[in-house]
């Protein structure tokens, strides 16, 4: 995991920030899961790495939720005010997917920003790959229907 | 990041392949350009510790190349290499693995994704004589890659692809260049034009010029 | 269907984050687990061919089998010390493999290198050569009159005098026909030693002892060298007219 160590970090920090919305407290997960990930004996012998990643991540995440149950943490950056980039359509885009639920967001992050394969999302969300593609396609049917009013 | 070449010297007998070199390496491809002959080889051999200097040292940030760490961090591409006749591409990757010191599941992974990049995914379990020189040089690249090293050694990588795998690589050397030290051999002028950000340009086992290409082609140094 | 194409290469940055700032630091000092020198060895004793355990395997059976059978068993040390050569062609070819077959180059650069993958094999196959050779001694010891110093020396010669042979040609010859003719010269050795033993059937005379034990030395010595000789080869490249410069 060594050219792509330097891709799954990306990966997993913007799982994080999507999670967090905090890009210091993303990256202080994102060490925090590699650092976890590696220090496990078993890891020599795991069958999928990948998934277990993103549950360690996902686990973190949660566990920061619990620590600091303040909402403040999503005023911090807004979608769009960083140095990433917002041309019209993009943003357009952006705003749709932050309306939908939060579990429909997830699984598009994870099968199109961060490219998992359909297993792969199964493993860590822990549903079935039908319920995946099931998901996949209302948060497709959503964004169309949203899409289509604002062309409007 | 800094590899230390310091007064390397190669001597046999009564010819010196490799007269008195300094140069220090950072993040980069660099482009070793010089005749069949003038030293590229026997050079990148003595970083590699392949071969032993008559005398002078190389250091890879205070490693020295004799040192066990010094070599998990280098990956390197000879102008020539056999393998074991029984071995599949996939046997070999995963042999170079372990002699590189990864674990079972990491070389596989690895295995999996190089084989992705150089495009060899599909021949991957073939034996490897029935490979073409292409495809053997494009393996070699891989196994040079297994350990992710800091320093990637590749001599005449570019012999024997063919034009759509050369401009491949060209692309991933570029790609590769911009977190470590990639120093690449040829006598091909094309090769390095657009990835190279230094040319070493080497004569009778001396870097008679260090620079931009345009410096040297403006310069009228002759080969 | 055009619109979801779409949609989807939006998507694929509609997620992205701002740039982490500590990800190199953090990725270059990050310990993960790496192969230890154990699982390096380990790894090693698979990489040995199973030629080596099989042709051991069969020869030590063979023994025992054709010993338990026979009826005037100190005959039949010839016909092992002939066999025995053949041992020692595939071992030695196992542990030169890398020279053979002209992975030295590639060896020598990695992190556990030529030098040391032949120490490796040297040891795991020195070990069970020496396991199967005291066995077999040990299998006659049980059936004829001969003490074990003299058995070592009437069936190890042969062996030894097939490993310098074979060394010698390792190491000064580089061709890709090697080992056809390391293959002849124990096809050789074997002839030979069983030639000389119908020719004469009192080789193995008390009175020759001196002989014996003479060539035995001698061979262990010169082998010795060669082996010594082997690994300092794998030190380094060596150069030769060949080396492109």
């Amino acid at each position: 995991m060594s050219l792509s160590l330097n891709d799954q970090y990306d990966k997993i920090y913007k799982y994080c920030y999507f999670k967090v919305k905090n890009k210091e407290i993303a990256e202080d997960l994102t060490q925090e899961t590699f650092l976890k990930y590696f220090n496990q004996t078993s890891y020599i012998n795991r069958g999928k790495p990948l998934a277990y990643l993103y549950t360690i991540a996902k686990n973190l995440c949660i566990d920061f939720y619990r620590k600091c149950n303040k909402v403040e943490g999503f005023n911090d950056e807004m979608i769009g005010n960083d140095d990433v980039s917002a041309f019209e359509t993009n943003f357009a885009i952006k705003q749709a997917v932050s309306t939908l639920p939060v579990e429909l967001q997830e699984i598009l992050l994870l099968r199109f920003a961060n490219e998992l394969s359909v297993n792969e999302i199964a493993n860590i969300m822990k549903i079935s790959r039908f319920t995946v593609y099931r998901k996949l396609n209302k948060a497709f049917d959503l964004l169309k229907t949203i899409l289509r009013e604002e062309d409007f | 990041m800094e590899l230390v070449i310091d007064r390397l010297t190669k001597q046999y007998k009564n010819k010196i392949a490799v007269d008195r070199i300094s140069l220090t390496l950072k993040e980069g491809v660099y482009g070793l350009l010089g005749a069949n002959g003038s030293g590229k080889t026997t050079l990148m051999r003595m970083i590699c510790g392949i071969l032993k200097p008559t005398s002078g040292e190389v250091k890879f940030n205070g490693i020295d190349v004799s040192e066990e760490k010094y070599r998990d961090s280098l990956g390197y591409l000879p102008q020539e290499f056999g393998y074991y006749p029984e071995f599949s591409a996939y046997d070999f990757l995963l042999y170079m693995a372990s002699l590189k010191g990864l674990t079972k599941h990491q070389a596989k992974d690895k295995a999996k994704e190089l084989f992705e990049l150089v495009s060899l995914s599909d021949v991957a379990h073939k034996k490897i004589k029935t490979f073409s020189g292409g495809m053997k040089q494009r393996l070699g690249i891989a196994q040079a890659l297994l350990n992710n090293p800091k320093i990637l050694i590749l001599d005449e990588p570019t012999a024997g692809l063919d034009p759509n795998e050369r401009i491949r690589f060209r692309n991933l050397i570029s790609r590769l260049g911009k977190d470590r030290i990639v120093l690449l051999s040829t006598h091909i002028v094309s090769d390095v034009e657009y990835i190279a950000s230094t040319i070493l340009l080497m004569k009778n086992g001396q870097i008679i010029h260090k620079g931009h290409l345009k410096e040297i082609i403006g310069a009228g140094v002759s080969i | 269907m055009g619109y979801r194409y779409h949609l989807k290469k939006e998507l694929k940055s509609a997620f992205d984050a701002p740039t982490p700032r500590r990800k190199d630091q953090f990725i270059n000092q990050l310990n993960y687990p790496k192969a230890s020198r154990l699982d390096f060895i380990k790894s090693q004793i698979g990489y040995i061919r199973k030629r080596v355990w099989i042709t051991s395997l069969l020869l030590f059976i063979g023994t025992l089998l054709a010993l338990y059978f026979s009826k005037a068993p100190a005959s039949l040390i010839w016909v092992v010390s002939s066999v025995l050569p053949f041992i020692s062609l595939v071992t030695i070819n196992e542990i030169a493999r890398s020279t053979t077959y002209h992975m030295e180059e590639l060896e020598m650069s990695c992190k556990y290198n030529l030098l040391e993958v032949s120490i490796i094999r040297l040891g795991i196959l020195g070990i069970t050569n020496l396991a199967v050779l005291f066995g077999i001694i040990f299998l006659f010891l049980g059936k004829t009159d001969f003490g074990f110093v003299r058995l070592g020396l009437y069936l190890l010669t042969p062996y030894l005098l097939n490993c310098y042979g074979t060394l010698f040609v390792i190491n000064r010859l580089n061709s890709r026909d090697t080992m056809y003719i390391c293959g002849g010269i124990s096809a050789l050795i074997s002839s030979l030693n069983t030639f000389l033993t119908i020719q004469n059937k009192e080789i193995y005379r008390e009175s020759d002892r001196l002989l014996w034990v003479t060539l035995f030395l001698v061979l262990t010595v010169l082998s010795a060298k060669e082996i010594v000789r082997l690994f300092k080869r794998m030190e380094e490249l060596q150069w030769n007219s060949s080396l492109t410069v």
